[in-house]
């Protein structure tokens, strides 16, 4: 067991004479307080003021609809299912559940219809049990299943804490109207970033 | 005048029934903190006859320095093990706590009247403030047993620390 | 007649001072949590009243109106006995503490201090070390291990910088040659005690910071490892008290009486006695700048271990204070 582990001695650095009479440390750290306590402060007021967050932002779930944009993969699928235009794209294939950490949010049934064809009747998300981890949607093979921007979740009944696929498909309309044409980055603009992080230098 | 008489009484009643609670008290903690408010009590009869100094070291020296060892040492130990009460004690506290009665009786009574003869009256004190007084005589007439007494608690200071100190085989098996 | 009059008359001069005291308390608290917030570069408390004004009072309210529990196994004397034992004597320390010499409203002399003993200094400690007890009783009645690992600490921290604090002393009491606050602030007319006393002054805002336990020293609480210290146990007002006597009161008092000692009281800043500003201003401006600057060290500086902080006390504050105590003797041997 003891040569398994590898342990690397550090000795720790020693302070000089100076340091440890002067308390040049304690000036030091008292130095960097004193600077920060009249710096502007950094935060949002949050219930007057919300920043828009990152389009990759990991938020309430949504429901991208048959709009002529699909992926191929839809387009291979399509003519086995029963979806009209602006109708959710989903096509039940239990991806998602498949790779939720905890598949029980995920209420998904799909019927045969008359003339063959699979029409997706329910998809219900049990939010409250959700982790927001994304992993859903990275599985979604249609590019249906996505997550948008809205962080406000917060109600007062667990019952509209479940989240159907009627909303979710509004959800999703809104979403990719106010952005789906930026750029797939994390901060809206430079401008956004330096704002909130300042000028970082990149090696 | 009124006000020092009525102090007295209060001071000394308080102190009295903190003594016997001393003694009675099954729960040690609570027997350390009659204790205190004994000690305490005695500084407010110390205040009321106009000896502050003597006061403010009685809080200082006794009521804190002196019993929050004991308080440090009676709080480690469990709450059942403080309610412990064995009666073999009785018989060697008996005839030991009598003979300490009597000593502090003889104490007592002798100064009742031998503090009356020294040279600072009442009035002499009013005039040169207690520390003054007390200073005085410290370094005048009892210097050597003073210096005496602050020796015998530096040999008890080294000596704890000698007692106290830890092996060093210990550190070194610790270190490689 | 007379007596009754004396009576009446301290106990609400002592109402006042603890009213005001405790108002000043609440308000220090505020101070504290927008300094913390600023240093850390958020607003700290906004929104109740104009720029969080009035936070005190709601937080007040909301202590108060806390559930009181109390745990099935404590102590259930101690346990509440403990909350005031911390608290009153923090407060008692007021008692000697003098704000301003005597001055004339309306042709009514007012006195800005309670009593003006002339062992002020003693009394100060005395008190001061009284509230050790609390701290001790409350973490062994808490009847449980984080508590009474707290109390310990806090004990261990306390007995070794009291000592450290009484002997710093002693340096602007051999120069004044007075016990009493008052006559120690008008020894400080020409000069003050800071000049030759400036290891005393390093000597006590250590021992300060250690006594209310403020960060390098705040071992009791040690959030990460202790869960609240001594506090653990303790709901609504009877936890309310702790740092309120520890971080708030006994911060002020304390810095009062370094001021005192070591800045002149409430003679004014030198070069600028022309200014017309009464003694008592001078006085809180200095407190409140030395307050100020135990907040800023609060909110600097990690913690230190338990073990370097009684190093601290013995090997390094007693010594400093000691040789303080030789310094000052050289300094009156040579200047009167």
């Amino acid at each position: 067991m003891g040569d398994m582990v590898k342990i690397k001695y550090v000795e720790r650095q020693r302070l000089t004479n100076k340091e440890l009479i002067l308390f040049l440390d304690f000036l030091k750290g008292m130095r960097v307080t004193i600077k920060k306590l009249f710096r502007k402060t950094i935060t949002t007021y949050y219930p007057f003021e919300k920043i828009t967050p990152p389009k990759r932002f990991r938020g309430t779930h949504a429901h991208r609809v048959k709009n002529g944009n699909e992926p191929p993969s839809f387009k291979v699928i399509e003519k086995f299912m029963d979806i009209k235009e602006g109708e959710s794209r989903c096509v039940a294939c239990y991806m998602c559940q498949q790779a939720c950490p905890v598949p029980e949010l995920f209420k998904i049934e799909a019927v045969q219809t008359l003339d063959g064809k699979k029409r997706v009747v329910r998809f219900d998300m049990n939010l409250l049990n959700c982790m927001y981890c994304g992993l859903c949607t990275e599985a979604c093979p249609v590019d249906c299943l996505i997550m948008t921007d809205i962080y406000e979740t917060a109600s007062y009944h667990r019952a509209s804490c479940v989240t159907h696929m009627k909303d979710m498909c509004e959800r999703a309309v809104d979403f990719d109207r106010r952005r789906y044409d930026e750029p797939d980055r994390i901060w809206i603009d430079d401008e956004e970033r330096s704002k909130l992080w300042g000028q970082i230098k990149w090696s | 005048m009124e006000l020092t008489i009525t102090a007295f009484w209060v001071f000394s009643a308080l102190a009295v029934l903190s003594a016997v609670g001393v003694v009675f008290f099954r729960n040690i903690i609570y027997a350390v903190l009659s204790l205190i408010s004994a000690l305490v009590m005695i500084s407010g009869l110390f205040f009321a006859m106009g000896a502050e100094l003597i006061g403010a070291l009685q809080i200082i020296i006794y009521a804190v320095a002196i019993v929050v060892f004991y308080v440090l040492v009676i709080s480690t130990v469990p709450e059942f093990k403080g309610k412990a009460f064995e009666s073999k004690y009785i018989l060697i506290s008996l005839p030991v706590g009598f003979l300490i009665f009597l000593e502090l009786a003889f104490v007592s009574l002798y100064g009742a009247w031998k503090s009356n003869t020294g040279i600072f009256t009442p009035e002499v004190i009013s005039e040169v403030s207690n520390v003054k007084a007390v200073a005085t005589v410290l370094f005048t007439k009892y210097l050597f047993p003073f210096e005496v007494a602050s020796l015998i608690l530096l040999v008890a200071m080294i000596g704890s620390i000698i007692i106290g100190k830890k092996d060093h085989v210990i550190d070194e098996e610790a270190k490689s | 007649m007379e007596l009754l009059g004396t009576v009446v008359v301290l106990t609400i001069k002592s109402l006042i001072f603890i009213l005001v005291m405790f108002l000043g308390a609440a308000y220090l608290t505020l101070l504290e949590r927008k300094f913390a917030g600023h240093v850390q570069q958020r607003p700290g408390p906004l929104h109740v009243g104009p720029h969080g004004l009035l936070q005190p009072i709601a937080d007040a309210l909301k202590v108060l109106t806390k559930e009181d529990l109390v745990p099935d196994s404590v102590d259930k004397f101690l346990f509440y006995l403990a909350s005031l034992m911390a608290f009153v004597p923090a407060i008692m320390i007021l008692a000697v503490v003098p704000f301003g010499d005597p001055f004339t409203v309306f042709g009514v002399e007012i006195k800005p201090y309670i009593t003006d003993l002339n062992i002020g200094v003693l009394l100060a400690l005395a008190f001061g070390s009284i509230s050790l007890y609390g701290v001790i009783f409350a973490g062994w009645a808490s009847n449980s291990k984080y508590p009474m690992i707290g109390s310990l600490r806090k004990a261990a921290v306390l007995i070794g910088y009291e000592v450290a604090l009484g002997f710093a002393m002693v340096g602007p009491i051999m120069m004044a040659g007075s016990f009493s606050l008052r006559e120690i602030v008008e020894a400080q007319q020409n000069i003050w005690f800071i000049i030759p006393n400036i290891l005393a002054f390093v000597v006590i805002i250590f021992c300060i910071l250690a006594e209310t336990g403020r960060t390098p020293f705040d071992v009791q609480e040690a959030e990460a490892e202790l869960v609240g210290g001594y506090i653990t146990e303790y709901t609504g007002m009877k936890f309310g008290l702790f740092p309120l006597a520890e971080w708030y009161i006994a911060t002020f008092v304390l810095s009062a009486i370094t001021v005192i000692l070591f800045f002149g009281g409430w003679n004014p800043l030198p070069l600028m006695g022309w200014l017309p500003i009464p003694a008592i201003v001078w006085f809180f401006v200095k407190v409140f700048l030395l307050f100020m600057f135990f907040l800023w060290v609060h909110w600097t500086l990690p913690r230190y271990r338990v073990d370097q902080i009684t190093e601290l006390a013995w090997k390094v504050m007693l010594p400093l204070a000691l040789a303080n105590i030789l310094v000052v003797a050289i300094w009156i041997m040579i200047f009167g």
